[in-house]
């Protein structure tokens, strides 16, 4: 992590750019948005729509985050990959969780009643 | 405890502990900005998740449904903006790397025009809403949808501001540690953005349209 260089361009963390990765994560993720806008627009396509569009979005920001932020295990890395997974159960939690506690509260209130009418 | 056993373990791999190296300014700052904004991201997980309670029809109170005034191909030109100018920042950085301050002049100036249009197509879509009585205050619904893709449109924005900044700071400064660790905070904060419209893109408008 930590060096003696002069030259700022020579840091490892100027060095690990990688432009091919860059090109294939714009690719891949354009792809992929094309392949979830072709899911809630193509009646042929609608009824895998929903787990289509996840699954989409899901390999998109893997992609993404993978080849944009250059995360791997070596020793400039290493850190940020850690951190960053550490902060996906962070994520996890807050966002399903909290679906899944509205989702039996609506369930068990008359919001569930006043979704029949 | 020692550096010597540290140092004697594998050296092929990283030590995640590893104490034989220092720490220099440029190692630092890109990890604790790498840090911070993964705190931004639980500001994100929290927009989410109340997005996805308040989407439920029943929250829009008898206004407008995102079915009603979402339009997929508009939401997929500024997906297009993003990642463009995502590209051309990471072209910016290539050049960077290469030591060309002409290349990443030109990548920020690229990156910086197709954030603008982005923001543009974002105020556009916003103010058009906006005529026709679909606002926030509207229903709990809107309030969620506002919040959460005006939060990432407020981020492009301070971005672009920053990437400006960035231009001339190349221009005049060169490449010396400051800059050349600036453009690395702004590399992560710009890419972010992206990961983050790949999800408002997908879960917001496109979810939205069914």
């Amino acid at each position: 992590m930590g060096h003696g260089i002069e030259n700022p361009l020579e840091h490892p963390e100027v060095r690990v750019v990688n432009g091919r990765g860059y090109l294939v994560s714009y690719a891949v993720s354009l792809l992929l948005m094309t392949l979830a806008l072709g899911f809630v627009t193509q009646p042929a396509l609608m009824p895998w729509a929903l787990v289509g569009l996840s699954a989409a979005a899901a390999v998109a920001v893997l992609v993404q985050i993978i080849l944009l932020f250059q995360l791997d295990f070596s020793e400039t890395q290493v850190w940020t990959t850690v951190s960053f997974l550490l902060i996906v159960p962070l994520f996890i939690i807050a966002v399903g969780l909290t679906m899944w506690m509205f989702n039996a509260l609506d369930a068990r209130t008359m919001l569930a009643g006043m979704m029949m009418h | 405890m020692g550096v010597s056993a540290t140092t004697a373990s594998d050296s092929g791999k990283a030590g995640l502990w590893a104490q034989h190296h220092h720490h220099d300014a440029i190692s630092t700052r890109t990890l604790g900005f790498w840090l911070y904004m993964l705190s931004d991201a639980m500001i994100f997980a929290g927009l989410f998740a109340t997005y996805a309670v308040l989407s439920h029809h029943y929250n829009a109170a008898g206004g407008p449904t995102p079915h009603d005034f979402i339009h997929p191909l508009y939401a997929y030109g500024e997906t297009l903006a993003v990642f463009t100018s995502v590209l051309a920042y990471g072209g910016a950085m290539v050049a960077l790397r290469r030591g060309h301050k002409g290349g990443v002049l030109a990548g920020l100036g690229l990156a910086f025009l197709l954030g603008a249009v982005f923001i543009g197509m974002e105020v556009n879509e916003f103010s058009h809403l906006l005529s026709i009585g679909i606002s926030p205050e509207r229903s709990g619904y809107l309030s969620a949808f506002f919040a959460l893709v005006m939060t990432h449109g407020i981020h492009m924005a301070f971005g672009l501001l920053w990437m400006a900044t960035m231009f001339f700071q190349v221009a005049f400064q060169g490449f010396t540690d400051k800059v050349v660790y600036r453009m690395l905070n702004l590399k992560v904060f710009w890419h972010f953005q992206a990961v983050i419209w790949v999800l408002v893109f997908s879960f917001v408008y496109m979810r939205g349209v069914l």
